[in-house]
């Protein structure tokens, strides 16, 4: 099966490896992967702090970049959501870039539920020793309604061990822009998950969507640099875990 | 009573945010939820209904005390020395002679007081306001909640149930419905009928958290509630 | 109180505020926790959960499409059982008319029952401005009155905030002498409230939803209250924001399923008074005269627009509950009598977005609330036409906008990110060099505009050199044809 990969921004600029990753992984599941150049960012930044018509550019970008793909996977929870629901309400008044709109949406996936729910496949052959903690992101679990297939996908990583991690589907505070514009509440959210992260004894912190994950990580660390506790965790995107053998 | 141009200039501005100019005369109701009502009875019926409200009772910490309708005056007796006895304040109607309750009267302890429509109003409350124990005869009770429905007129005074320290309802299990689907039915015709001004659906004792989050229980509203089901009737 | 307080500290500063207050924080989020622990646990067990909220969302956006038709009804059938209703357009005329029932009773003393919209019409203020001898009852709205008339902080529990030695305080300073322990100090305020019940000239309530087929008011409380404040007092005015209304009595069960268990985790509170009209002749107590006053103050403006769904509020506070934000900011740094989700939606809607433009922003729409709203109000979705309405408002002149409308540019075209990003990585490699931490931006750096605001409490990591595209260039994979 052929696949177009929405990477997202976040992941080309800070974490590339994420990306490799989850190619690897589809590829080894038979999928010839290709990642378009010209694809840059989905807009949600913008979108979500209510600057539509600015947003507008990179939306439409998105589109055309990826309207001839027959599958487009898209490895942000956010990111999938913004284009399978919000790109039909930027282009409301645009009726053309709205059918263009609406024939992506139609095709796209979020990367795990593509996994399982597209492809089948609930165990990709992983192996990764460890206690590991999910973190449920809200675009994925609760706006895209994707619950099970992460869950379900690590289940199946060979001597991984789920710990559970106290109020997981609750938002981590990155909201966007909200990370540094009401930063200082931002600031007790993601404390509080991470506190709740370093509680639950797991050594990796997951997720499906790498803004929550760098959001904790950076929380995690600085506590660390600050010896409010002291152990390794590592931050993975369910990607990684899943590319682990 | 109200002041008709007001009125009309009040609601001719939510017409025309509806996008209208005068207002609709007739509507259809599109009967929301009754699916939802008759899957929770039906799977509450699977139960009976004492043990329904049994549980009721209890998660609103009311206290259940069922009895035939000979034992009433007994069992009511029972619950008044449980919290302490003192003066018991009633309402002057017929089934206070259909349970015998006025052998109440004879108890050490216990001062027997009628909400006499003789006297004058205040009076009457200043009595309710100083009772350890008020009684009075609700209309219906609601078993999945532990709730009885009582209803005010002139006999059964608002006061009665809800100035003394306690509060005795004596329900009639026939009177005991399983959920507020069929009281609320029920409720409608009985307010029509009977010009029913003031009803309270009660639920347990008055209970807080206010302060830091502790339940208190009896904070306006009675301390106790007590529940005399007579379930032979 | 009015809507907006604290007006005076920016957001930021109350959220400082707000973070010295260790206890509110922990009793907020204890008390919130619970509440969510709670109505999970009811709800688990009745599988028609999701279709009596479904049922209550239809019912509510019903009752809002023939709004005029009901409450037509509703004034209808309440004038014919004796009861007078009048109309509040705006916080002003309902001042008036109230003052107009004082003043025809020649009445000082009177007791309330917790009610939202008579803090949004500041009828307090009104009332003690024209020397009434004003009594909060709940007991919360007690403690915050004897606090120098405090603001709430919770919907459902408004003074979540205050902790037991801060009430004690307040008690004695009250003539309380009796231990610092909640059952003790609640047996005070019970005897010293009751006085005011029995010595009130009126009752003032809000109204959790009206009737309209039988033009009744109802009101629920566990305290009782409720019943109190609509049964001694021989002048029963009742505060109804116009939009609280249920067809029938059928649909006050449907509601009832929803309500309380999304406010506090339980199926039914103590009491549910309903108030059909003014007592009889032949009756000795309830109010002689009940006056419904039916209040606008913005609603209609609401219905006519976009933000129409925020109406079917039936303020059960299961949005703040549930809501991340507001359980670690607590209500105070909202600056509104509305806080959380449904706070922020609608606060804007009835101050506008001069004074309130900023509190859309309060939220990472992060979903939670809408996923827990007993009427499927769409929260997340009218928070973010509110950031839509709020930049259109701005215009597209104003710095922040023509900010966003260059990085708008640089996220849309791959030359200009990979221009940007080019830029960037260097430059961020070489100031983690500066840092402890390899291949990371640190504290140092907090006073830069944007960045500084993440890397005061978080590492930031840096822009990589090789982004995932030029892997993929590198490696000769992907689209390169683009």
């Amino acid at each position: 099966m052929k696949v177009h990969l929405f990477s997202q921004c976040m992941v080309d600029m800070f974490y590339p490896q994420v990306g490799s990753a989850a190619i690897e992984v589809l590829e080894r599941l038979g999928c010839e992967v290709i990642v378009p150049k010209n694809q840059v960012c989905c807009g949600q930044p913008l979108i979500n702090t209510g600057y539509t018509d600015a947003a507008k550019a990179a939306v439409k970008q998105t589109i055309a970049t990826f309207e001839e793909a027959e599958v487009v996977v898209s490895l942000s929870g956010s990111c999938a959501f913004a284009i399978r629901d919000e790109y039909q309400k930027v282009l409301a008044d645009e009726p053309q870039w709205l059918r263009r709109a609406e024939k992506v949406a139609g095709r796209l996936h979020e990367w795990t539920a593509f996994l399982v729910d597209v492809l089948g496949v609930t165990d990709v052959g992983a192996r990764l020793p460890g206690r590991l903690a999910y973190h449920q992101s809200c675009h994925v679990t609760r706006l895209l309604g994707v619950r099970e297939a992460p869950l379900t996908l690590l289940s199946h990583v060979r001597d991984l061990q789920m710990v559970p991690l106290q109020n997981a589907d609750r938002c981590c505070g990155f909201g966007g822009t909200f990370a540094v514009k009401k930063s200082a509440v931002s600031e007790l959210i993601v404390e509080d998950k991470a506190r709740a992260v370093i509680n639950s004894g797991a050594d990796i912190l997951c997720g499906a969507d790498q803004a929550c994950l760098m959001n904790i990580a950076g929380m995690l660390e600085r506590m660390r640099d600050q010896g409010i506790y002291d152990r390794d965790i590592r931050v993975m995107h369910i990607a990684e875990v899943l590319n682990s053998r | 009573m109200v002041d008709a141009q007001a009125k009309a200039r009040f609601l001719k501005k939510i017409s025309n945010a509806l996008g209208r100019v005068t207002l609709p005369t007739t509507v259809v109701h599109p009967g929301c939820g009754q699916a939802a009502q008759e899957a929770r009875l039906e799977r509450l019926s699977q139960e009976s209904l004492i043990n329904v409200f049994a549980r009721g009772c209890a998660e609103r910490g009311a206290d259940l005390r069922p009895a035939l309708a000979s034992q009433v005056c007994a069992v009511v007796a029972e619950a008044i020395a449980s919290f302490g006895g003192g003066r018991v304040m009633y309402p002057q109607v017929e089934e206070i002679a259909t349970y015998g309750l006025e052998k109440l009267a004879a108890i050490d302890g216990v001062s027997f007081v009628p909400w006499d429509l003789a006297r004058p109003p205040a009076d009457n409350i200043t009595l309710a306001e100083a009772a350890q124990i008020g009684l009075t005869f609700p209309l219906r009770g609601i078993a999945d909640t532990g709730t009885v429905i009582q209803h005010s007129d002139a006999k059964q005074a608002r006061s009665i149930s809800l100035l003394p320290i306690a509060h005795i309802s004596i329900l009639r299990q026939s009177d005991l419905r399983m959920t507020m689907t069929e009281t609320m039915l029920e409720l409608r015709q009985n307010i029509s009928d009977n010009d029913l001004r003031h009803v309270v659906h009660i639920s347990g004792p008055s209970t807080t958290g206010d302060i830091e989050n502790v339940i208190v229980t009896g904070v306006h509203g009675p301390v106790h509630e007590c529940v005399v089901l007579v379930t032979d009737c | 109180m009015g809507i907006l307080y604290h007006q005076e500290m920016s957001f930021e500063e109350r959220v400082e505020a707000a973070k010295q207050n260790d206890f509110a924080r922990k009793a907020t989020a204890a008390a919130t926790d619970g509440f969510v622990a709670r109505k999970a646990m009811v709800t688990a067990k009745e599988p028609e959960w999701a279709d009596f909220r479904r049922a209550a969302a239809d019912l509510r956006a019903h009752v809002l499409d023939h709004l005029d038709f009901y409450l037509n009804q509703f004034i209808e059938q309440a004038s014919a059982n004796g009861s007078q209703v009048h109309f509040g357009a705006d916080a002003s005329e309902v001042g008036r008319t109230v003052l107009d029932i004082f003043e025809r009773h020649a009445a000082t003393r009177v007791v309330k029952s917790k009610s939202m919209v008579s803090e949004e019409v500041d009828i307090n203020r009104t009332l003690r401005t024209a020397g009434m001898d004003v009594t909060e009852t709940d007991l919360g709205e007690w403690i915050l009155q004897l606090d120098d008339w405090d603001a709430p902080s919770h919907i459902i529990g408004p003074a979540l905030h205050k902790d037991i030695h801060t009430i004690y305080d307040l008690f004695v300073a009250n003539g309380y002498d009796g231990p610092k322990d909640a059952y003790a100090m609640t047996k005070f305020a019970r005897a010293k409230l009751r006085e005011k019940f029995l010595e009130a000239d009126i009752g003032i309530t809000g109204c959790n939803f009206a009737i309209a087929e039988t033009g009744a008011v109802t009101i629920m409380t566990n305290e009782g209250n409720g019943r109190m404040v609509t049964s001694l007092p021989k002048v029963h005015i009742v505060l109804m924001g116009m939009e609280r209304l249920v067809p029938t009595l059928s649909d006050l069960d449907v509601l009832m399923q929803v309500f309380v268990r999304s406010a506090v985790g339980t199926k039914i509170s103590s009491y549910l008074s309903m108030t059909v009209g003014p007592r009889k002749p032949d009756e000795q107590d309830g109010p002689e005269e009940v006056h419904v006053i039916i209040i606008d103050n913005g609603r209609s403006d609401i219905l006519a627009g976009p933000y129409k769904d925020m109406l079917r509020c039936i303020r059960c506070g299961a949005c703040q509950n549930i809501c991340p934000v507001y359980h670690h900011l607590t209500g105070h740094p909202y600056g509104s009598i509305y806080e959380g989700p449904m706070g922020i939606v609608l606060t804007p809607l009835l101050v506008g977005y001069e004074k309130a433009g900023d509190l859309p922003y309060v939220s990472t729409l992060c979903g939670a609330c809408t996923d827990h709203c007993p009427v499927h109000i769409p929260l997340h979705e009218l928070i973010l036409q509110h950031r839509k309405d709020v930049a259109a408002a701005r215009g597209t002149a104003s710095a922040e906008a023509r900010v966003y409308a260059a990085a708008g540019q640089v996220l849309a075209h791959p030359s200009l990110y990979r221009a940007a990003t080019g830029v960037g990585a260097p430059v961020m490699q070489a100031m983690s060099l500066l840092g402890h931490r390899r291949g990371r931006l640190d504290a140092r750096w907090q006073a830069l505009p944007v960045l500084g605001n993440w890397v005061r409490r978080r590492n930031l990591p840096l822009l990589q050199g090789k982004k995932l595209r030029d892997v993929m260039r590198d490696n000769k994979r992907g689209d390169q044809r683009g």
